[in-house]
This record gives C-alpha cells, sequence and structure tokens, in this order.
C-alpha cells in the first residue's frame, strides 16, 4: 500500500468497538484509502489529539470517522467541543459520522449538524469510500 | 244569608201553591154564584181580587207586599162568600182557611192585615145588618147577642194567633235548622281542612327527609343569603361538609369566608359582589379548612334573585364537597404524567435495543464481508474470532434484556434463603470468567441467624451482576486481584458488601451509574444494564443500595435488604 496510491495522507477512526475499528482500518486498508490510519476508542482521546497538535495542523486527519453511542463522551459531544476548538475551524477535516443507531433523532442530528458531511450506517463498505472521497474532493473544489 | 236563600226557595213554593189556591176560590166563589145569582159580585170581586194581587206580584217582584195583599184578598174571598151566601155562618170559616193557608209562607205578620180585614168586615158589616140594611148580608142569625159575637170574635182571635204562632215557629225552626246543617258543614270542611293539612305536612315531612337523604349522599347542600339582612340559612349538609356546628358557622356570611383558605378569600369575595351587582349567577372552586386544618375543596354555585314584595336580592345557592373528585382527578393527571414518561423511556428503551442488539450484527455482518474476499488464513481464524465475541456480546445483551423484563413485570417470591449457598452457586457459574489471565481469588463471610426471606432468584441477579463486574474490572495492574464478600444478617435486615481491588469508577461517573444504558468505560463490551438492573431489581425488594469507589484502587458496593415477611 504504498502512499502515492492512497487517496488520503491521514484518516481518524473514533469509535469505542474494537471489532468496528478493525473493520473500518481493514476496509480502508484494502481499498488503499489512507496512508495513516489513527484509531481512538474514546472520543475525549481524539479531543486531545487535535488539543495537543493545535500549533501543529498539518498533522489533522483529512476525514474523521465518528461513531454516535460510545460511553462517556458521545459523538455528538465529540462535535460540539471540537467545533470549539479555532484551530479546528479553519482546517477542513471532513467528519462522517458512522453508526448502527436507527433513532431517526439520532440521523436528523447528525444531518443538520453542519461540521458534518454524512452519515453512514455501518458496517464501513467500499463504496462508502468511494462517496467520502467525492465529497471531500466537492469540498475542496 | 242562608236562611234567605231557604226563604226565597219557600217563597216561590208558596207563591206556586197560591195560584191554585187563588184560582180555586176564584172557581167557588163563581160556583156559589148559582146560589143567589150573585154572579155581579162573584165574577166582578174575585176579578178584582185577583188583579190586585197579581199586579204588585208583578210590579214590585222584589218586594212581600203581595202576600200582604194576598192576605187582605183572602179577607175579602171570606167576605164575598158570606155576602153570596147571604150570611151563611158556615162561611165565616173561610177566613181560617185563609188563616192556615198563609202559615206556608213562615211570616207570622201575614195574619194581621187578615185578621183587620175580618175585623172590619165584622164591625161594619154587623152593624149595616142589624141597623136593617136589606142588602147586607153577615149573618143568617136574627140577632147576636153580645156573648155570641165576643166568642166569635175570640175564637178567631185564637186561631190567627195559633197561626201566627205555627208560621213564627216553623220560620225559627227552618233557621235553626239551617243554622245546624251550615254548622255541620263548616265542622266537616274544617276537619277535611285539617285532615289535609295534616297530609301535606307529612308528605312535607317526608320531602325534607328525602331532600337532606339527597344532599347528604351527593354531598351537596343548598344556601340562601338574604343580603338585606345579610343572615344566610344553610342547610345540614353544608355544616356536615364544614365539619362544624350551627353555632361555629353561624347565618353570617363572614363566618362563611373564614372557612376559606386564606389565599382565596380575597378573589372570592370579589367575585360574588360583582357577579351579585350584574345579577348575574356565579360559580368556583374554592379550598376550605376544617377545624382539624385538613383541605376540603368545595364547588359553589350561586344565583342572585330579586324579591320584588321585599325589595331585596336574595342568593339562592348550593354547595358541593368535590374533594373527592379533586383527588381523583389529580391522581388521574399523575398516571397520566407517568404514563407519558414511561413512553417516552420506551421509546428510548426500544430504539437504545434495537441498536444495542443491531450493533454487534453489524459487526459481524462486516467480518463476513471482508472475509468472504480474505485468503489469508490467519486473517480468517482472527475474524472468525472477532465473530465469537460479536455472538458473546449479542448473547450476553439478550439474556440481560430478559433479566430486565423479568424483574420488571414478575411477581416477588420471598422464599427462606440461604444466603451463602446462593452467592456460592453464583461464584461457581462465573468461575470460568477471567480465566484467561491471572485468578481472581473470591471470599465470602456471611453471617445468618433465624430465617430470612427474600426473592431468591432476584438476589441471584444482584450478586451475579456486582460479582461479575468485579472479576470484569479487575486491575490487571495488581499483583492479586481479589473480591471479598462479607455479609450479616439478622431478624430483620440483611447488609451484603461486595469489595473488590479492581480498576475502579471515575468520579465524574458516579452519578450515573445506575442508569440504563449507561456504560462507563470503552473497554468494557458490556451492555450498559448491569447495575441498571442491580438498582431496579433492589427496589424490587425494598433494599436499598450504595457504592464507594476511587479510580485505580476499587469499588464497594453495599445492599441492605429488608426481611419480606417481616413487610406482610
Amino acid at each position: 500500500m504504498g502512499a502515492q496510491n492512497s487517496t488520503f495522507k491521514r484518516v481518524m477512526i473514533v469509535d469505542d468497538t474494537k471489532i468496528d475499528r478493525y473493520l473500518a482500518a481493514y476496509v480502508m486498508q484494502k481499498n488503499n484509502f489512507a496512508v495513516e490510519i489513527i484509531e481512538y476508542d474514546m472520543a475525549a482521546k481524539a479531543l486531545d489529539f487535535f488539543q495537543t497538535n493545535k500549533d501543529n495542523p498539518e498533522v489533522f486527519p483529512e476525514i474523521i470517522i465518528l461513531d454516535i453511542r460510545m460511553p462517556q463522551m458521545d459523538g455528538f459531544e465529540f462535535l460540539e467541543r471540537i467545533s470549539l476548538l479555532p484551530e479546528f475551524i479553519n482546517n477542513s477535516c471532513c467528519i462522517v459520522m458512522l453508526s448502527s443507531s436507527l433513532s431517526p433523532a439520532d440521523h436528523d442530528r447528525a444531518n443538520n449538524n453542519p461540521i458534518v458531511k454524512k452519515f453512514i450506517n455501518k458496517p464501513l463498505d467500499k463504496d462508502n469510500l468511494k462517496e467520502i472521497k467525492e465529497l471531500y474532493q466537492n469540498s475542496r473544489s | 244569608m242562608h236562611i234567605d236563600a231557604f226563604l226565597v226557595q219557600i217563597k216561590n213554593k208558596s207563591d206556586k201553591l197560591m195560584d191554585y189556591f187563588l184560582a180555586c176560590y176564584f172557581i167557588a166563589g163563581l160556583l156559589l154564584s148559582f146560589f143567589y145569582d150573585t154572579w155581579t159580585i162573584g165574577v166582578g170581586v174575585g176579578s178584582l181580587s185577583l188583579i190586585a194581587y197579581y199586579s204588585v206580584k208583578f210590579a214590585l217582584p222584589n218586594s212581600n207586599l203581595y202576600q200582604y195583599v194576598l192576605s187582605v184578598v183572602l179577607g175579602i174571598f171570606m167576605a164575598q162568600y158570606i155576602y153570596q151566601m147571604h150570611g151563611l155562618f158556615e162561611m165565616h170559616f173561610i177566613a181560617f182557611i185563609g188563616s192556615t193557608i198563609l202559615i206556608t209562607y213562615q211570616n207570622w205578620k201575614l195574619q194581621i192585615p187578615l185578621a183587620l180585614v175580618v175585623i172590619v168586615h165584622h164591625a161594619l158589616f154587623g152593624y149595616l145588618q142589624y141597623i136593617g140594611d136589606t142588602h147586607i148580608y153577615f149573618t143568617q142569625l136574627d140577632y147576636m147577642t153580645l156573648q155570641t159575637f165576643a166568642i166569635h170574635g175570640f175564637l178567631a182571635t185564637v186561631i190567627f194567633y195559633i197561626c201566627g204562632l205555627w208560621a213564627y215557629h216553623f220560620k225559627k225552626y227552618s233557621e235553626r235548622h239551617i243554622q245546624q246543617t251550615f254548622e255541620m258543614g263548616r265542622l266537616q270542611e274544617e276537619k277535611l281542612q285539617k285532615e289535609a293539612i295534616a297530609r301535606i305536612s307529612e308528605n312535607l315531612k317526608i320531602t325534607n327527609a328525602q331532600l337532606t337523604e339527597a344532599q347528604r349522599m351527593a354531598n351537596i347542600g343548598n344556601w340562601t343569603w338574604d343580603t338585606k339582612n345579610n343572615q344566610v340559612h344553610r342547610s345540614d349538609e353544608i355544616y356536615n361538609i364544614f365539619e362544624r356546628t350551627r353555632e361555629e358557622l353561624d347565618s353570617t356570611p363572614e363566618s362563611y369566608l373564614e372557612c376559606i383558605h386564606p389565599d382565596e378569600r380575597e378573589d372570592i369575595e370579589k367575585l360574588v359582589q360583582k357577579s351579585v351587582s350584574a345579577h348575574e349567577p356565579f360559580s368556583y372552586e374554592a379550598r376550605i379548612v376544617m377545624p382539624d386544618k385538613n383541605i376540603k375543596t368545595i364547588f359553589v354555585q350561586g344565583k342572585p334573585v330579586k324579591d320584588e314584595r321585599e325589595q331585596n336580592i336574595k342568593i339562592h345557592g348550593t354547595i358541593q364537597d368535590i374533594t373527592g373528585r379533586k383527588k381523583h382527578e389529580r391522581e388521574l393527571e399523575e398516571s397520566n404524567n407517568e404514563l407519558r414518561k414511561s413512553n417516552q423511556e420506551l421509546d428510548k428503551f426500544v430504539y437504545s435495543v434495537s441498536h444495542d442488539l443491531r450493533a454487534p450484527l453489524l459487526s459481524m455482518q462486516g467480518i463476513v464481508d471482508i472475509t468472504g474476499e480474505e485468503t489469508n488464513e490467519e486473517l480468517t481464524a482472527l475474524h472468525m474470532k472477532m465473530l465469537q465475541g460479536s455472538i458473546g456480546r449479542l448473547d450476553h445483551f439478550i439474556g440481560e434484556i430478559l433479566t430486565y423484563s423479568r424483574n420488571a413485570r414478575g411477581e416477588v417470591n420471598a422464599i427462606n434463603i440461604d444466603f451463602k449457598q446462593v452467592i456460592q452457586e453464583v461464584i461457581s457459574d462465573l468461575q470460568y470468567m477471567g480465566s484467561e489471565e491471572k485468578q481472581v481469588s473470591i471470599s465470602v463471610n456471611i453471617e445468618q441467624s433465624g430465617h430470612f426471606f427474600t426473592d431468591q432468584n432476584r438476589f441471584r441477579v444482584v450478586m451475579n451482576n456486582l460479582i461479575s463486574n468485579a472479576i470484569r474490572y479487575r486491575n490487571t495492574g495488581v499483583a492479586e486481584s481479589y473480591v471479598k464478600i462479607n455479609g450479616h444478617s439478622n431478624e430483620t435486615t440483611t447488609l451484603i458488601e461486595v469489595e473488590d481491588n479492581g480498576i475502579g469508577i471515575p468520579k465524574e461517573c458516579h452519578q450515573k451509574i445506575y442508569d440504563m444504558f449507561y456504560r462507563v468505560s470503552e473497554k468494557s463490551d458490556g451492555s450498559g444494564l448491569g447495575l441498571y438492573i442491580v438498582k431496579e431489581t433492589i427496589e424490587k425488594l425494598q433494599g436499598d443500595i450504595r457504592f464507594e469507589s476511587q479510580l485505580g484502587v476499587g469499588t464497594k458496593f453495599t445492599l441492605k435488604l429488608p426481611n419480606l415477611t417481616n413487610l406482610q
């Protein structure tokens, strides 16, 4: 999986379920989606990453795959917190929510959040990756 | 009044009789004309007499004068007959016939004109005859001694007197008779009236009793407020509702206001004043304070009514005790709220459960998808293990849901329990947990004296959750992980502590650990239901649970259970 062939430099996965993180990473690797995949099992840890690297925005991932239901800080709280970081606002991270939730309330909340680009149902597959890529390119152009 | 009506009756009847008598008199006069050929007298005098009688009778219908004329006419007929029969002595008797006929009018005075005519006739004709007038006929006797004349006169007087007396007596008797009849009628009527009044008052009494009873049953009393005299009349039920005597709640409107809750008094006063001045009906609900400080709710209605005769406004109204109804309304509202809340919870529950059931399934689907294209056997084996983990998670979750449901719906079945034995059973079921790494040493120390009743299955669920949590969240950094279960049970209460030296619970999570679907750690592959089920189950057992925990040091749960036999 050479760096030249990969779509993105860096992708972050935030999901408390180990098996789902593995799945997402596996699918991305198989499809040369990212050079580097950062995995976090807690939203708080992901948030820490951004705070720690606030002076170093080049290490920010281009794509964040975010789960909704997680212990302690859930996906929505993470969105709220991260949108308060000034460094993050200037950066154009593309956030995709990935969940197995069927709750219309969750869907509405995700779709109405301006920093969420897309709501994707688990499990993540090849087509989803293609879609994310297009979304990212559209937001850039 | 009544005697007059009676006399009018007698008069009418007698008048009819007189028509026949007078006809007979006239015809008798005609018949007598044959003897001495006295047609002129028979027809002339007879006709004149009848004319005199009937003309007076018809000319003065409202006067009794015609009766006196009749009396005179009867006297004149006597004189006519005596004359026609040339003084035949028996014709004098005609006077007596006239006298008796007149009795029918029951008026003794009617005898007087007849008697006068007889006296004048006898005196005049007797005198004329004896001085030798040949055309005058009074008697066939050649002469009459004074003695004969005296006897004649005396007898006539007696007859007139007796007839007058009878007339007088008949009238008196009739009067008395009528009076008595009338009196009897009056007494009869009085009696009937009295009976009717008694009946009405009896009915009234029954109606009143029924009204009181009805008010009692409906908890409604009625009142009338006389605004002019500022007096209120209240029915018995009002005193029942207010739990006050007639002395305590006197007849002034002020004493009523004093019973009303101070917060509402002013508003009610204003409302009533406004309604009375606008002459409109009003109604309101109010709280009233009982002498024992209890609160009741009443519903009051009133309607001002103008009393034209007394130039007064009276307000009629009712008071209904609606305390019970209010209570039911409140209860209904509360249970509605609870229902709404539990519906919302159910909604949330369904979404959470569907999510948590779906999540492992979707993971499994993902694994299956990627494994289809995977040729690396090592990876395939890893994926199989992952599938196994997901299946276990799913199975555990379904088991938890079932336990939750069983606890929420099932009856509490309290039996005599041996705590130590039950805890040992739970531990032996859990013995393969965490066997991959270091074993957790579990010690049980329970002091139980006497019988203790609680729901064994529910207790088992609680212990299973607490002990498995202690094992699952053991601290891998410590040399020896332990779980210490200490307990003490007497006849009323059982206290059990479950203490571990595990990872502990962060302070910021202490508030939420019993929440449904709340998971403290991303490390936990739990359902988020365990401690929720523990808390709910202990509530069912009417017990209590607390915990102390320090991150990295350990956690101690303390549960307190009541002996359920003592509560029944």
